[in-house]
């Protein structure tokens, strides 16, 4: 379990392969796939909810707002679904990490605003693309200590 | 919510689930499980998403609102993901990564916004 594997992604669907030295190639799981689409439709209705009665608001930075704390709090929500599950629940992982927070967070909107933002501002833009990406390593970090303690706990 | 029809939320919705199914078989085929590999299947979404969405950005009055909404908040929205390079981030750290943990929160960023620029302008160019 050492290196910069991505199981915490795909987990082993046969356990104890990525203990050894057989390298397998993680395979596409027909229910992990129908668990994933219905997450993300989850998780880009509740994205929506928040931000559609915002994008005819006059204030340039309501949407960009909502998009940076989407992204910090599925940043920091998904850091606690990987440490607790990616080993343990590997299809409750795939439906909550995968599809609710992959489609509750973006980063399509959020490229395409700090640009808008930039040009307009460029300090809050500088601002808003720094706190995006040290906030979401920060939430991430929170969450994944606080996922393995508790799975540690559990255990 | 402005106008915006039912029928609309409702395609909104689904597309957002095709994005993420689509994210989850991509990454899949990209990655293949292999170990200490760089998480190069997110990289690779979030860049084409973010140049997609930069092209429907760049089209404007082209595309009608409810597509972008569609298009813009469902698909590409469920498609590409934020939290997914947060955590990896943590996780490459955690490994010793150092490196690339760094090309992964910087380099993603970097290269989604160059992507997501040449979409506004090719968008841009097509006559309106």
């Amino acid at each position: 379990m050492v290196g910069g594997c991505p199981e915490w992604r795909h987990p082993p669907t046969h356990p104890g392969v990525y203990g050894g030295d057989v390298v397998e190639r993680a395979r596409i799981s027909p229910l992990t796939l129908v668990l994933v689409v219905i997450g993300g439709a989850a998780g880009v209705a509740v994205r929506a909810a928040l931000t559609l009665p915002f994008t005819g608001w006059t204030h340039p930075l309501a949407v960009p707002a909502l998009t940076l704390g989407c992204n910090l709090l599925g940043s920091f929500l998904l850091g606690i679904v990987v440490g607790r599950w990616a080993v343990s629940r590997p299809r409750l992982r795939a439906f909550v990490g995968t599809g609710v927070l992959g489609g509750f967070t973006t980063y399509s909107a959020f490229a395409v605003q700090s640009i808008q933002v930039a040009t307009a501002a460029p300090i809050v833009g500088l601002a808003l693309i720094a706190i995006s990406l040290a906030g979401g390593a920060i939430a991430a970090a929170l969450g994944l200590a606080l996922g393995i303690r508790r799975d540690g706990d559990a255990a | 919510m402005n106008g915006v029809s039912a029928g609309m939320l409702v395609a909104l919705v689904v597309a957002g689930g095709a994005g993420a199914g689509i994210r989850y078989v991509l990454d899949v085929l990209l990655t293949r499980g292999r170990r200490d590999a760089f998480p190069v299947g997110i990289l690779v979404i979030n860049v084409t998403g973010s140049g997609l969405l930069g092209l429907l950005t760049g089209l404007g009055a082209l595309v009608a609102p409810d597509w972008l909404a569609v298009l813009g908040i469902g698909l590409l929205g469920g498609y590409t993901t934020f939290s997914t390079v947060s955590v990896d981030t943590i996780q490459l750290m955690r490994r010793g990564r150092r490196d690339w943990a760094i090309v992964n929160l910087v380099g993603t960023f970097a290269m989604a916004v160059i992507a997501a620029a040449i979409g506004i302008v090719l968008g841009g160019l097509l006559p309106g």
